[in-house]
Formats: structure tokens, sequence, C-alpha cells
């Protein structure tokens, strides 16, 4: 059982780990964290899991089209992909 | 902006300036190879860097980075998997093993594969309920591998409340596979 503490840190932790500002010290202190208990291994994995598995979703339209200056962004219905019969 | 940028095969007096993408990349190559062995991709390590620059040359966008470096290695880490500990030759197998099952439509375990395809659907239901930045910054990030900040820039808010977003949609993720 993780606690509620736990999980939410991990996610963070895991967020940032994505977020392209993550540095060699983030990873120390990540894996201090990681080493100090076996309830934060379980929590981590836990976030681990479900980024896993996301990974294998896939948006056949575009997620976000990048917005053009001096126009506004049309969408025609709802601009969701689809992956294996999954609506994105 | 850029159409100003005076270009020319002897910009700054360098006959074959080196764009920035390969720059960046050569800079960042051995630090990138080190980071993502760390991550326990060992074998994987090289094939993962090559598929970096591979991306990112298709990508074309090097002009826009305000990082460069952070750019290299959020893609690497998003086409890697997320560990936190080294995997052993057995583990790799296994892995490797139940990745093709996954992906391969009917793999040796039909069972396994249904119940991955439940959990993408799983996954794809909790996403959709999520607020449409929330699960716009998610899917930008994890799908299409761009950082905080480049998709700060992009719905024009906060990397702080990109970060919220991730976290948030995360977590829902989170909560439906329990």
């Amino acid at each position: 059982m993780t606690s509620e503490l736990s999980m939410r840190y991990a996610v963070r932790l895991l967020t940032r780990r994505h977020s392209g500002t993550w540095r060699e010290s983030d990873e120390t202190e990540l894996q201090q964290w990681l080493a100090a208990s076996g309830e934060h291994r379980e929590a981590y994995d836990k976030a681990a899991r479900a980024w896993n598995l996301a990974g294998s979703l896939q948006t056949a339209a575009p997620i976000a089209p990048a917005a053009t200056p001096g126009s506004s962004v049309k969408r025609a219905g709802r601009s969701r992909g689809s992956y294996r019969g999954c609506s994105l | 902006m850029i159409k100003s940028m005076p270009v020319s095969a002897s910009w700054q007096g360098n006959p074959h300036p080196m764009d920035r993408l390969t720059r960046s990349f050569m800079e960042a190559r051995d630090d990138l190879l080190r980071f993502l062995k760390r991550r326990g991709r060992q074998s994987a390590a090289e094939d993962i860097v090559q598929t970096v620059w591979v991306k990112l040359r298709e990508r074309d966008d090097a002009h826009t980075w305000q990082e460069p470096r952070a750019v290299l290695f959020t893609t690497a880490a998003n086409l890697g998997t997320d560990t936190h500990r080294r995997e052993t030759v057995a583990e790799r197998a296994a892995l490797r093993e139940a990745a093709s099952a996954q992906s391969a439509g009917s793999g040796p375990d039909p069972e396994a594969h249904a119940d991955a395809v439940g959990q993408l659907e799983l996954l794809a239901a909790a996403l959709n309920k999520l607020p449409e930045p929330c699960r716009q910054a998610f899917l930008l990030n994890r799908i299409e591998g761009l950082t905080h900040a480049q998709i700060a820039a992009r719905l024009g808010v906060s990397t702080k409340t990109i970060q919220r977003h991730i976290e948030r949609a995360l977590r829902a993720c989170v909560e439906v596979l329990e």
C-alpha cells in the first residue's frame, strides 16, 4: 500500500524527469529518495507503469495545433485520434 | 525573425556552418549515452541515441529550441521506458517478450494481450475525461516528446502549469490502473 504523500511525490518526480530540465543532481535526489524506502519504490513503480503504458497510446489527429498568430484555430468536430479502438 | 537572418554559404565566414541540431547532438552525445545507460537501457542506449537524431531531424524545429540539451534528453527519455533500476539480462528478455506479445496483436498469450488492450482503453477513457489543456499537455509530452517549455509556449501558459497538468493526468492514469 502506497501512501498518498509517496504517490504524489513519485508522480511529481517522474513528471519532472521528463520535463526537459532534469539534471544530474535531480537524478541523484531521485535515487536517494528511492533508496530510502520500499514504499517509495512501489509508488514510483506504479507511476512508471502508467507512464510506460501511456506511451503506447497514439493520436491520429493533431493533439494541439501550433497557434498561428492572427488566426483562430479551427476545429472540425473533435480533433481526437484513436488507438486500436481507444478513442483519444 | 528567421527570414531576417543572413543565410548564405558564407554565413559568418564559415563555409559549412554546422546546423544547430548537429552541433547540439555532437556536444551532448556522450552524456546522452551515459544518461540512457544509467536509466537501465544498457544495450539499447546506442540505438536510442541514433533514433533521437533521426526523430529530431524529421521534426526540423531546432531553431525554436531554447535549451537544445533539454530537448535531446527529453526525446531520449521518451524513447526509452521509465525505470528506476537497471535491468538484468533475464529481465530484459522477459520485457522484450512482453513487449512483443503486446505489439504483435496475437502474441503467445492472448489473455495477456487482451488485458493490455483493456488497460489501454481504461487509460484513454481516463485521459478523455480530463480538461482539454490537461489532456493536451500530457499527450504532447508523452507522445510527441515535447519539453514542458515547448508545451508552455504552444498553449500560452507557464511551465509550472504544464507540470501541474501532466501530474494530474499521470495521476488519473495511475488511479485507473489500480
